[in-house]
Parts: C-alpha cells; structure tokens; sequence
C-alpha cells in the first residue's frame, strides 16, 4: 500500500491502556493523537514511568494479556489498524514490518542460545529462507552494523559478548528484515557513554542508509537533540508536548518542557544550583484530576484541576496540551 | 535504681527483638487469608489437633490404642459400630487412627525441636564467626546432606535398633545440617546490620549478641522451612515404622498399622487404607500449608 | 577442553573427601552401637568359646581404628567382606541385586520425566485454568504419598479388584526358568532374546512398581517445571522473542524450557537417591528382589559388612550423579564458568 508524502506512517489515536494491579487500576497511557511520518525520526521522552515503554508494546500488541488492557484507541500502521488484528496476524507484523530494539540487551536476548542461531532464526521465520541463507544474510546484517568479526560473534553468547556488541545485536536483528518502523526503547540507557554514542551515530547511519522511520523513547533529552527530527513529550501517561526538535528546544510551550530543559545543567554555570521540579509523579492509580501536571505547575490556573486540556495545534505543527495556549497561536 | 533500669532496658530489648516478626505477622495475615491453599492447610492441621487433643474422649473404643484387644472381634469391616473396622487383633481401627494423630505429631515436634536444639546454634556461629570456624561447620553439614535424609535415618536407626525413640533421634541427626545451612545464611547477612555493630561497639559480649540479637532476626524462614518440614518428618518416620525401625507393637503409630496391616490387607483391605489415609491428610495438610507460605513471601506472586 | 578436566578432577577429589568422611561414621555407628556380630555369624546357639573364637577370628578384637584401616584396605581391593548372614561375599550380593532394583528405579524415573515435564509446562503456561490446578493437585499428591501405601492400594486396585495386573515379583514363574539373562535388565533381556512371552510378563510386572516409585519424582518435577518456567516466562527475553513474531509454541517448548530444565536437572540426582531409598519400601510391597530388599533384610539382622558395604555404594552412587548432574548444566547452560 503506497503512502503518499504527508500520510503517517505510525497513527495513534485516542489511546487508553490500563493495568490491573494489586493496588488498583493503572491508568497508564491516555494518548490523544501521535503521528509519524515515513523516514522521520520521532523521539518520545518523558521521565521513567511515563508510559513510553507501555505505548510502545501497544504499537506490537505486546501487552501481557489477563493484567493489561487497551481500552480504547486506534493505531493504525500505513492505514490499517493494528489494534484490530487478531494475534496471528501480528505476529507476520512483529520483527517484519516493525521492529523492537530493547533497553538492555543483557536480559533481552536469550542466554542459553548463539546470538547468531537467535538472529537467524528470525530469518528463517520470516523470509522464508533456508538456514544457510539465512545466516549470511546475518552475516551481512552484523558487518552493516559495525560488529567485529561476524562469523565469531555469529557463534558466541550473549554473555561473551561487550554492552555494545549486544546493542548491535539486537540493532542488527531488527533490522534483518527489513521494517517500516523501527522502535527503539532506550537503546543506550544501559550503555556507558561512549558506547552511546557510537551507537546513536550507528542509529543514524542505518537512517540514511536503509530510510528507515524510527521510534526513538528515551529520557534523555541529550540523546534526542543529536538524533531526532521531532519530538513527543509525555507526562504521566499523555503527550503534553510535540513538535520539531528545533521549535521545541528553543521554544518549549509547556511548562513541563520548560522546566525539563531548564534542568539540563549546562557548562559556563558552575555555582548554581541544580534546577529540580519540586513535587513526585503522580500515582496513576489515582491521578490528578484535569491537567495531570497541575499540582506541580507554576502557572496553574483553576481551570486546570478541572478539565484536561487537549491538544491544540498552534499552526506550525507545534502542539500542546496546556490551557495557556490556544488553537491557532497565542497564549 | 541501677536494677529498675537495667529491667526495663531488658524488657525493651526483648519487645524490640520480638517487634519485627509482630509487625510481620499482622502485615502478612490478610494475605495468608486470601490463599486458599494455605488456609485449607491451616484448617486441616487445626481440626487434626483438636481431634488428636480430643481422642480419649471422642474415640468409641479408646482402650484399644492402649494395648488392649478383642479377640471377637477380629478382621470385622467397617460398619457403625467400628467405622474404619477392626484389625487382627480385634482392635478398633478408627480409635487407633485418633490416638495415631497424637504420636504422628508428638514425631514432628521432638524430632524438629532436636534438629532445631542443634541444628540453630551450629547455624548462627558458624555464621557469625566466619572463617575456620565456619568452613568447619560447614564441611561437617554438607557431609551429613550429601545423603538423603531418608537414608541417613535408615541407617543410624539400624544401628540403634528399632524402637520409636530412637528413629526419632536417628531422623532429627538426618535433619539438622538442612536448618544449619539455612541459618548460617540468614546469619550472615544479619550480622552486617548496624544494630549488631552497635551492640559490638558497646561492648556486649560476643555469645550474646550472636544469641540474643542476631538469632532472633534469623527465625522467620526457619520457621517457614520447619511448618513445611512437619509432613516430611512425619512420611520419614511412617516410613522407618514400616521397615519395622520405629514404632514398635502395640503403638498406634500409623506407619506400623499400615505394615502390620500388609500381611493382611489383599483380603481386608480396612487394615492399612485407613492408616495411610490418615498419612496421606497429614502431609498434605503441611503441604498445602508449606507452598501457600511459599508463594506468600514470593514477591514476584502479588495477584495482578 | 581442558577447563572440563580441572573441573572433574577437583570435584572428584572433594567427593573423595567426604566419601572418606562418610564411611568413618557409617563404620562407626555399625561397629560401636551393638548386636553381637559375632554370635550372628555362627548362629545363635553357639556356645561362649566358640563365640570367642569367631571374635578373633573376624578381627572384632582388635581397636576400632585398627579395623576400620584393615576394612578400607580389603575394600579398596575389591574385597567388601562376606555377608554375616548369607556368608556370600558382599560385592557378589550386590551385583546380583542391583540390576533388578536399577531397571525399577529406572523405568520409574523414566516414566516421572515422561509425564512431569509437559504436566509442568502447562501448568505454568496454562496459570490458574483448571488444567493448571489439575496438574498442581497431581504434583502435591505425588510427594505427600507415603510410596509403600501407594503401592499396596495400587495392589488392591488392580490386582484385587480390577485382576488385570500381577502383585509381587519381576516375572512369571514359568516364565521365569525361559529367560537368559544377559544385563540382569529383565526387560533389556527379553528383547535381546527375542522372548516375547517374557517381554510381556516382565513389562506387567514392572507396572505397578514403576509407578508407585515414579509418583514422588512425577510431582517433584512438575513442581519445580512449573516454577522455573513460570519465572522464565516473566524473563526479557521472552518478551524479545514475542516481539520478533515468534510463535508461541515455539517460544515455550523451545526458548523457555531450554532456560527452565537447569534447577530440574540439578535436583535429578537427589530424586535419583530418594528413588534408591524408596526401593527399600517397594521392593518391600512387590517382593521384588533387588538391592533394597537384600539390604532391609541386612539392617533388621544387624549385617554389618552389608550395611556398609551398601551404604558406601549408595554414597558413591549420589556424589558420581550428583558430578554428573553438574557436568551436564555446565553444559547446558554456557553461562557457568568452570572455575
């Protein structure tokens, strides 16, 4: 099915999950409207607990079932709606047309088998091809990738392998076949700096190389300004703030963005304090009623513990969640 | 004066020693009483004590578990009068099987008090000294537990002769080294704990405090590991009853019904079923009991 | 590899350690706690002097230490002493029972892995349907059980009442005089030879026994299959491999279970013991002639050399399997490193 230019790739709207818990229903993710485009690089941040890792198994229907329910939404894939499909139907989706790259390739890759039996084996399952096809098509992923020796790396464990490597494992596999979409969940969160960024250039090479579109979750904000074109910012479960990486850095609407970026300690201000949002994240067994950020904004208004804002586009493809704003541009 | 203050201090400590398991206990209820399996357990061990307290006095035929016997009455199956029938003796079954709730648990109480007595101390020195002290300890448990504790029973209870005393010594020498290594490891993590460095650093005498301050933070999986031990003992000691090590005629230990019962049973078969099914109830009553706490403290098992 | 080696060889020689530990207190209790070893040997009613001359004669006089040094010796060279009550040597006891009770303990073991490993699967995977609590209530019954009423009711069921299974003994009797015997393995044997007859008896009889040894393994396998995978199945990895479209099938069977069998084979060799323990009770209630019977017999008459000798090879038998045990993780699971 071809795309024309403006058409997303990725559309989710109006998504609910909740969780039951032992200690009540979780509220985790209420989402009114994301999009992504073909070839773009989207990063979604937001602080640990803010849903991105829940919204991203949701795009794969990767919700642990009796437990986790999507209660409302649509999220359609290049039209189609995924959250309609029966699971069969998934799974020629998942690791074909969208890929998953994990936060920490220690527990995400199986420990008792070869990284490369792992690897081919996917392959195999979706390409159809035999088992020596499939591993030099593997070996040709690991060099593509910037993995040393292949054909060693293709025999080893997880276990032998480097932090890094593994990253590159689980980047190599996810791209194996070739997806649309590529979500990444903090990929470098586990990783020591330098490997960070080696890989985000990796990331960013495999973009300009194969166009891929990718999912880019992360709380780091550092990570999104080097590598992303757009940027999603979520609080507690909704998406507060969107927009390009330019308008929102220099431009941030939100007051939680705001404060976000303010809390980047920066060279050339040693001495003064380090800048925190006073207050916790809200439980979201219970959350605040209305605006979700209430209770820790500056500018709160009445207004605001009484009904949630929408998202409101202010012209330029810069949206916000927040009643100081209106539709159309203005505060 | 002087006295009046050092008494309360130790009333205070004793309350303070004990505060955390009370505190655990009232946390833990409401959670225990949600877990079927647990309280089914719990419900079947009590009924089981109160039946076993109570059998001199609900049991229809209480001389019979005494040594008394009834030739007339002999092989009768069950019926109204004797509701688990008779055996070779005349003797009433049912009677037996009561009077047997108290030996079976009169076995798990010694033999665990035993294993307890020696296994404990050993665990929490070894523990707390470290050291050659504690590898020596140690090799001397993992030597008694590179055996089976069925077959270490055996073996000390052949050898002492085959009388009911003695298979309980011989399965409490088979089952201390398991609390000694449990304990140890308890041991030596509590020992790391600041309370026990304060107690050093004011300058407590190095018995005590091993005995008075760190045991007593060691106890709740000993006590978790001994509820779930009670069915094990029991099964042990019907077992060596059976081969004729244990309980001896005319004790109504169920173990030795069952075996006298065998010679028997193809044509009345009321001889040994009633028996084992009393074992059967028991140990499972202690299973139920053992997993439910199990899956209690796992945290990973909160319902979602 | 040469790592395999070291790993062997240091945990053969720990094993020696407390093999020599072992047959200290196993001698010790035998010797020192009574019965008059002596007066067993030539019977009861011999007189005083004789009983005397039978003391020195078996070296009962001498200090404890001085016979356990000339016990080891003997026993390291193949001579395990003679029986007290057979008068036959020990060794030569032992290896004309043990392959009866080895084909027990192995058909039964057999048969508990069998049904224990899928009954554990689904039971984790199938958590809390009725499947589940099925398989759960299976596994509790089977280590509740006492073994020696399981095998006389299953002896009441089906010999008594249902008539279709035999009650005691490895084969027919006639049946018996037919069959050459080759490993001792009756069933091994019979399809060696081609004795279809004797097949046939000798599978009808091992039934019932098999499966009164093979219920406390049954539970304990399901038991701690279910926990395993039920933590496994919680792993990352799981969830990657999901994400990746694999099917579910083949993520259980395959990618799970191959994570989850580690602590079950680590536990074989303690089932392993407990099952050459049970055979003590079972061939008690089959009348089958193995070593367990042979060495209950030994205990009730104080046999002294027997129930060392015995010991000491069931002692050696649990630290060979539990070396086994450990070997064969390592290589299942390529994480251990074999310091």
């Amino acid at each position: 099915m071809g795309l024309r230019a403006e058409e997303p790739l990725l559309e989710i709207k109006n998504l609910k999950v909740c969780f039951n818990t032992y200690y009540g229903v979780v509220k985790a993710v209420d989402i009114d409207h994301l999009k992504l485009l073909k070839g773009e690089t989207l990063g979604l941040v937001g602080e640990t607990g803010c849903g991105k890792t829940v919204t991203a198994l949701t795009v794969l229907k990767l919700i642990p079932s009796p437990g986790g329910t999507i209660e409302d939404g649509e999220i359609l894939f290049k039209g189609e709606n995924l959250l309609s499909k029966k699971e069969a139907e998934m799974r020629k989706i998942r690791g074909k047309r969208i890929s998953m790259i994990f936060q920490d390739p220690m527990s995400s890759l199986n420990p008792v088998f070869r990284v490369g039996d792992q690897a081919s084996r996917i392959i195999v399952l979706h390409q159809d091809l035999q088992e020596k096809e499939a591993k030099e098509k593997v070996l040709q992923v690991f060099e593509l990738v910037g993995l040393p020796s292949p054909a060693r790396v293709f025999e080893s464990y997880p276990h032998e392998l480097s932090g890094g490597m593994r990253q590159r494992v689980m980047i190599s596999m996810a791209i194996s076949c070739n997806p649309d979409l590529l979500i990444a969940d903090e990929p470098t969160s586990a990783l020591d700096v330098t490997i960070q960024a080696q890989i985000l250039r990796l990331l960013k090479d495999l973009r300009d190389k194969i166009g891929a579109s990718i999912m880019l979750i992360t709380h780091d904000l550092a990570v999104v300004a080097q590598i992303c074109e757009k940027v999603a910012v979520m609080y507690a479960g909704s998406i507060v703030e969107f927009g390009t990486v330019e308008s929102i850095f220099s431009r941030p609407l939100h007051p939680y963005t705001k404060m976000l970026l303010e809390c980047i300690p920066r060279p050339g201000t040693r001495g003064r304090k380090l800048t925190a949002i006073h207050g916790f994240v809200p439980s979201l067994v219970d959350p605040p009623p209305g605006c979700r950020f209430h209770p820790r904004c500056p500018h709160v208004t009445d207004l605001c513990s009484k009904s949630r804002p929408g998202l409101v586009d202010l012209g330029d493809g810069h949206l916000v969640s927040c009643f100081l704003y209106k539709q159309g541009g203005g505060a | 004066m002087r006295q009046d203050w050092n008494v309360m201090k130790r009333y205070r400590e004793r309350v303070e020693a004990r505060l955390p398991q009370v505190r655990e206990i009232a946390y833990t209820w409401p959670i225990i009483r949600g877990n079927v399996l647990t309280m089914v357990g719990i419900a079947i061990v009590l009924a089981l004590i109160v039946l076993g307290v109570l059998a001199p006095v609900i049991s229809p035929y209480p001389e019979h578990a005494m040594g008394a016997t009834s030739s007339e009455d002999k092989f009768q199956p069950p019926s109204f009068r004797h509701l688990f029938g008779t055996d070779e003796l005349g003797r009433d079954i049912f009677s037996r099987v009561l009077f047997g709730i108290r030996i079976s648990f009169m076995i798990g109480v010694i033999v665990i008090g035993l294993a307890l007595l020696v296994g404990l101390p050993l665990g929490v020195i070894a523990g707390c000294a470290g050291g050659k002290l504690d590898e020596v300890i140690m090799r001397v448990t993992d030597m008694f537990l590179s055996f089976p504790a069925l077959l270490l029973a055996l073996a000390i209870s052949a050898a002492l002769g085959p009388a009911l005393v003695n298979s309980m010594i011989a399965i409490a020498i088979a089952w201390w080294p398991w609390y000694t290594r449990l304990v140890r490891g308890q041991a030596v993590s509590v020992k790391e704990r600041p309370f026990v460095e304060a107690a050093v650093a004011t300058g407590v005498r190095r018995l005590r405090i091993i005995f008075r301050h760190v045991l007593p933070n060691c106890l709740t999986p000993i006590i978790v590991q001994a509820s779930m031990d009670f069915g094990s003992v029991i099964l042990t000691a019907a077992s060596l009853s059976f081969l004729g090590l244990g309980a001896q005629p005319p004790e109504p230990e169920w173990g030795l019904m069952v075996s006298i019962g065998r010679n028997y049973f193809l044509t009345n078969w009321w001889l040994t079923t009633f028996p084992g099914f009393a074992i059967v109830i028991t140990v499972l009553a202690f299973n139920f009991l053992g997993d439910g706490l199990r899956e209690i403290l796992d945290p990973r098992a909160r319902r979602i | 590899m040469v790592k395999m080696r070291y790993y062997v060889a240091r945990r053969l020689l720990l094993s020696l350690v407390v093999l020599f530990g072992v047959s200290v207190i196993t001698f010790t209790i035998a010797r020192v706690i009574p019965s008059e070893p002596a007066a067993m040997w030539i019977g009861f009613r011999a007189t005083k002097e004789q009983i005397e001359k039978t003391r020195i004669q078996l070296g009962l006089d001498k200090p404890l230490y001085v016979q356990y040094y000339r016990y080891m010796l003997s026993l390291l060279q193949g001579d395990w002493g003679v029986s007290i009550r057979t008068h036959a040597p020990v060794l030569r006891d032992i290896a004309t029972f043990l392959p009866a009770s080895l084909e027990l303990i192995l058909t039964g073991l057999v048969i508990a892995l069998v049904v224990g490993l899928p009954l554990g699967v689904i039971s984790a995977v199938k958590k809390n349907t009725p499947a589940d609590h099925g398989a759960r209530l299976l596994a509790i019954g089977g280590v509740s059980i006492p073994t020696f009423w399981l095998g006389m009711i299953l002896q009441l069921v089906f010999f008594r009442i249902l008539g279709i299974l035999p009650v005691a003994e490895r084969l027919d009797t006639f049946i018996e005089l037919t069959l050459t015997r080759v490993t001792g393995f009756y069933l091994l044997d019979a399809v060696i030879t081609g004795n279809l007859p004797a097949l046939q008896s000798a599978a009808i009889h091992i039934i019932l026994p098999a499966l009164t040894l093979a219920a406390y393994p049954l539970g304990l396998t399901t038991r701690m299959i279910r926990a395993t995978m039920m933590e496994v199945m919680s792993e990352d990895y799981i969830r990657t491999s999901r994400a990746y479209g694999i099917p579910e099938r083949v993520v259980r069977y395959s990618y799970a279970l191959k994570n989850a069998v580690g602590p079950t084979i680590t536990v074989l060799p303690l089932t392993f013991a407990y099952a050459l323990v049970e055979t003590f009770l079972i061939e008690s209630v089959f009348r089958w002639p193995g070593l367990g019977r042979y060495a209950s017999i030994a205990i009730i008459s104080a046999d002294y050399p027997v129930i060392i000798g015995v010991t000491i090879l069931i002692a050696m038998t649990y630290i060979v399997l539990n070396l086994a045990a450990d070997v064969i993780l390592a290589y299942m699971d390529p994480r251990i490193q074999l310091r």
